[in-house]
């Protein structure tokens, strides 16, 4: 049925355009070739506000995190926008990843979660440590 | 996690903004006052606006939610449902859209929100464009 209709139709284009009529295989193949998924082209965006240009990218997300929000509640959205902005930029080969994550305070550059552990700017990178066994914790 | 930055100077446009509670509801409106005018104006800028868990009561003392069908956390969706009658609340959904305002329980509903947001990101511009030849 679908078929029948694109066919009539591909009949009604030929006439009124006028052109010499090509074979309706022929257009269906091209039709059909032409329906295959397209490379989506990402082009960096040149609004200032990113909310204006959802073509564009990177896409900035701003978490604010009031004082002792869960620790998962901010993890999990950052963890996610964060991944997911790094595998588009190697997939779609973009020059800069497709997300852009900032993380809020109320006040101060501190946030303390609920359960204790706080995200703070002035942390610095922790000591990695080699272990020779298995590790069942980390504490 | 780093860089945090104080809301006040933050300048820049997000695209997606949310917003993470804190479970000690008692002491929340003490502080989300001096967020309303920043919640207010930048609502108005970003594409969309997410809460968290007890986010929402933030976003709901902002005046941001009136007339909204939103979710929660279960076990605070009763106090929300009566401290703001405008709003509808169902407690079922992990997460749910209403416009541009998307709401989730808590812990990992907020993980699917931001799949779901991803998704919509990512995925619809191609499925629109695949559809649109």
């Amino acid at each position: 049925m679908v078929l029948y209709d694109r066919t009539n139709r591909l009949h009604e284009e030929t006439r009124l355009s006028g052109r010499e009529p090509r074979s309706v295989a022929r257009q269906l193949y091209w039709r059909a070739k032409m329906n295959q998924p397209p490379q989506l082209r990402l082009v960096p965006s040149q609004a200032k506000n990113s909310a204006l240009d959802p073509a564009g990218y990177p896409h900035r997300v701003a978490i604010l995190a009031l004082p002792n929000s869960d620790l998962f509640d901010i993890a999990g959205p950052f963890e996610a926008f964060v991944r997911a902005g790094q595998i588009v930029q190697q997939q779609r080969t973009l020059a800069a990843p497709f997300y852009t994550v900032d993380l809020l305070t109320v006040r101060g550059r501190t946030i303390p979660t609920w359960l204790g552990p706080a995200f703070d700017e002035r942390q610095a990178v922790p000591v990695v440590q080699a272990f020779s066994r298995y590790v069942d914790c980390y504490g | 996690l780093t860089n945090a930055k104080p809301f006040l100077s933050y300048k820049h446009f997000p695209d997606t903004l949310i917003v993470t509670g804190r479970p000690d509801l008692s002491s929340v409106g003490g502080d989300v006052s001096p967020l309303k005018p920043w919640l207010v104006q930048r609502s108005s800028q970003v594409r969309r606006i997410c809460s968290v868990c007890t986010g929402v009561f933030c976003l709901a003392q902002a005046g941001l939610l009136d007339g909204r069908r939103l979710t929660t956390h279960w076990q605070y969706a009763a106090e929300l449902a009566q401290r703001f009658p405008t709003i509808q609340v169902d407690p079922e959904p992990v997460f749910l859209r209403d416009g541009n305002v998307f709401t989730s329980a808590g812990c990992t509903a907020a993980m699917d929100m931001a799949l779901a947001l991803i998704e919509y990101d990512v995925a619809r511009p191609w499925l629109l464009r695949s559809h649109a030849r």
